[in-house]
Order: structure tokens, then sequence, then C-alpha cells
């Protein structure tokens, strides 16, 4: 075991790794949690809303989308102008807190 | 890209934290995990997710990187304590590299068996751990007496273990935050830096190239430390210098530089290991497994696999990294300011623990030091001082309450 191989060997890792961690994610979905389901106790994690969507701020650095998923309504913040011409979307996020809501740090929306 | 992003940038920062705060001596995985999860945690910006993967790719990377100083500037860590000895030897001959190679490597093939076996220790977590639950203590009373009986200044190691522990359960029923940090750094970190600036210590020039490292001195001793490695994660308050100690007569005839991967492997192994006993049992076995139990609560067998994957990422770039700097200070190394070099990580230290735990720590750190420096002085073999874990672990499986 030498230096060279030592490098080659820590490369493979490196790679492999990464590539595990970029695709995961990908391949494995989330599971839709319902929005009456939300607690406190969520706070932190990451979910998955499949409903009707409506757009109440659409602004350059700002989007606030309603999503109603038939057991509720909930607020999806992008900090980010998105544009979709759809009624219905997935939006993928971090559930959070704003001013005593629950809403969710949206990172993606299908 | 967002989706593609959301883990690769909290790897990242946390991979790149961990190999900063490696390579400052005196700084433990578990003071960078804590302020991970006490300042960046708690701002929304990243899921919890995120938050476990940045602080376990910061562990692992540290783990690796941790290397330099251990061995470069005699600054070892509670895990990398028994490797210390034999490394600081090929330091002093001018084979600080060759030290610094043996540890990289046991390290990243710690990463990579740990990574690897992390389905087999699930599987092993839950269904050894609650059967043996009720005879840890005991099994922890039989190695402990074992370890001593192996110990050259018998009665002055276990003075050292009582005493570390009485001040460790002391701690613990005190109102501070982060009580490990304070306790851990001062015995193992602070009191080497404060010996090192009173010794004035020089590191004589070094060679540059570092030999071959031949197979029996990686192959065996990192398979060791991998079943040993688990066994530490399974047995509460037992550190990977304690199980590097056992883990050596494992192997007939190891040699120091066996020794030095065997010993290096285990605290990466332990760290990977405890993820997966985090995971089975719900228990965390570490600083950083408990920094990310304070943010994710239990964790999925999704968050296991991609934490599991993190640290094979971050053990990877970890090593690459640390071998060219290691190749770099080499050159260096001899010409550096020991005591300038200490006293501004002394300074350092002291801040980050009034900050993090206030005037109770500082107490509590310059408490510890003082132990740490009779042990040092008296030569008493320092993982001894792990007692302040053992001894309050040891209480409390044994059902004896203090309070």
């Amino acid at each position: 075991m030498n230096e060279r191989t030592l490098f080659w060997i820590a490369g493979v890792c490196s790679t492999i790794g990464l590539a595990a961690i970029i695709l995961l994610p990908l391949v494995i979905g989330l599971a839709d949690i319902k929005i009456s389901e939300l607690t406190d106790d969520d706070l932190g994690k990451k979910v998955s809303i499949t409903g009707d969507i409506k757009f109440k701020v659409q602004k350059d650095s700002l989007t606030i989308i309603e999503i109603n998923d038939g057991t509720g309504k909930i607020e999806a913040v992008f900090f980010e102008r998105i544009f979709l011409k759809k009624e219905k979307a997935t939006i993928i996020g971090v559930v959070s807190k704003y001013k005593g809501n629950l809403q969710i740090k949206a990172s993606d929306i299908r | 890209m967002a989706i593609v992003m959301e883990l690769v940038l909290p790897f990242i920062i946390g991979t790149a934290i961990g190999i900063i705060t490696g390579l400052l001596p005196g700084i433990h995985s578990n003071l960078a995990s804590s302020a991970i999860a006490a300042y960046i945690g708690l701002d929304g910006n990243f899921s919890n997710e995120a938050i476990a993967v940045m602080i376990i790719s910061m562990g692992v990377a540290h783990s690796i990187t941790d290397n330099i100083p251990s061995i470069l500037l005699g600054m070892p860590d509670a895990e990398k304590i028994m490797s210390a000895l034999p490394s600081q030897r090929m330091l002093l001959e001018g084979k600080g590299i060759d030290a610094v190679m043996l540890s990289i490597t046991g390290t990243l093939f710690g990463t990579i068996l740990a990574v690897a076996m992390m389905p087999i220790t699930v599987l092993f977590f839950s269904v050894a751990y609650f059967q043996i639950k009720w005879a840890i203590g005991y099994i922890l009373l039989v190695l402990l007496t074992i370890l001593m009986m192996n110990e050259k200044k018998k009665m002055q190691s276990l003075l050292i273990l009582i005493f570390t522990g009485i001040l460790g359960i002391f701690v613990f029923r005190l109102n501070m935050k982060e009580p490990l940090l304070p306790l851990l750094t001062g015995l193992f970190g602070t009191s080497a830096l404060i010996f090192g600036l009173i010794n004035r210590n020089t590191i004589p020039k070094q060679h540059h190239n570092a030999c071959e490292i031949k197979k029996d001195e990686w192959l065996k001793p990192s398979f060791v430390s991998l079943v040993m490695g688990i066994l530490s994660s399974f047995l509460p308050g037992l550190g990977p210098s304690q199980i590097a100690s056992l883990g050596s007569k494992a192997i007939k005839k190891i040699t120091e530089r066996g020794y030095i991967v065997l010993s290096s492997a285990l605290s990466t192994v332990n760290l990977i290991a405890g993820i997966a006993a985090f995971y089975a049992i719900g228990k965390s076995r570490s600083g950083v497994i408990a920094a990310i139990e304070g943010i994710t609560g239990n964790i999925s067998l999704y968050d296991t696999t991609i934490m599991a994957f993190a640290s094979l990422a971050a053990g990877g770039i970890a090593t690459i990294f640390t071998i060219y700097l290691a190749k770099r200070m080499i050159s260096i190394i001899h010409k550096v300011n020991y005591s300038k070099l200490c006293l501004s990580i002394i300074l350092f230290v002291m801040l980050i623990v009034l900050l993090i735990s206030g005037l109770t720590g500082l107490m509590v750190l310059l408490t510890a030091s003082a132990i740490g420096i009779i042990t040092i002085t008296k030569e008493i073999p320092r993982q001894n001082m792990m007692g302040c874990l053992i001894l309050p672990v040891l209480l409390f499986f044994m059902g004896i309450s203090l309070s």
C-alpha cells in the first residue's frame, strides 16, 4: 500500500459516496403526507404534499402557493419566481413555522 | 437541481468544517458537531436530514484530518491516545510522514469496512443489545479489570480512573450546556497543549517520502478494528482508546506500525458504527451522534443509508486532503513556533468553552486540564482518564443512583 494507491481508493470512495448522496433522494421519492397529519413535531422534516394549488403571491424572489389536499390547506413558500400552469401539483419542502402557522419552505414543485 | 443539491451542499459544508476542525489541535469533533447543531441547525435553511449529513460528514472528515495534529504536533484526541506514543516516537525519529500515512490508512479502511458492514452491524445491535442489556454493567467491569491488570502503573492508573470518574459524575450533575466539551477538551486537549507549552517541545526535521505500508501492517489490524470498533460502540463509556488496548491482544506480534493502523481505524469505525447503533437501538454513543439525535430524533433506514454513504464520501475526500496537507506540512513542521501555536489554541478553546458552556464550563476545563497535566507528568496512560465517562456509565448500568 503506497500513497498513490491510497489516493485511488480514496477517490473511488468519494465518487461512490457522492453518487449515492445525489441519486438516492431522486430514486427513493418521498411518500406523500396529509396536511391534517402535520404537527409541530414535524418541524424540520422534509415532506411531499400533493393537492390543488393556488398562487397567492408571485414576485421575483418570492412565490407563495396555497396547497389543498382535501384534508387541509397549507402555504408553501418559494424564494424565487415560480411559473406553473397547473391546478394540481406535488410540493416538496421542509416543514417550518411562520407567525405561529405551519408552512412549507419549498424546494421543488412538480 | 434543488433536489440534487439538497444533500450535496450540506455534505460539502460538513466535510469542509471537519477538515478544518480536524487540523486544529485540541478541538474535538463533539465541539464542532454541537456548534453545527446549535447554530446551523436552528436557522431552518436545511432539513433535519441535511443537518444529519452535515454533522456525520464533519465527524468522519475530522477523524481523518485529526491525524495531522495528533502526530505532527503531538496533540491526540481521546480516541487517538493509544496511537500517540508510537506515532510520537516515529516523529522524533524523523519518520512523522510514515506515522501519518499509517494513521490515514487505518482511518480510510476503517471507514470502508464500517460502511460495508453497516447492514450486519444494524442486525447485530437489533438482536444482541436487548438480549444482554442487563449484563452491560458487568461486561464493562470485567473489561476494565482486564485493562487495569495489563497496566504497568496499576495503582496510579486506578486512582486516575476513579478520580476522573468522580469528576465526570459531578460534571454531569452541573447545570451546564454541553458538559462533555470542557470535560474531554480539558482532560485530553488543553492539558497536552499546556504541557507542550511548558516543555518548549521542538520537532526535528522530517523525511519527505513515506515508506510503503506492508499488507500485514494494515490488513489484519483493519479487520480487528472493525470488530473492536463495533464492540466499542456497543458498550457505552468504553472508548476507542481502551478498545485499542484490548484489540492489540487479538493480534499476535503486532508491530508498532500495525498498532497505529488499528488505533486510528478504531476511532472511525466507532463513529460510523454509532450510526447503526442509533438506528437499531435509539442510543447515541458519541457526541457527534448525540448532536444528530438532538436535531432529528430517531432516524429512518433511509437516513441511515444516506449517512453511511456521506461517511464514505467524506472519508475519501478527507483522505485526499490529508495526504496532500501532510506532505506540505512535513517539510515545514520543524520551523513552527510551537509555543505560540499552543498558546493561540488554548485561548481559542477557552473562548469557545466560555461561549457554549459559560463560566462553569471554564472552571471544568481548568480542573480537567489540571488532572490531565498530572496524568501526563506522572506518565500514567492517558486513556485511564476516560474514567470520566466509564464510571458514570458503569454505575448507571449497575443500577446505582447517586442522586
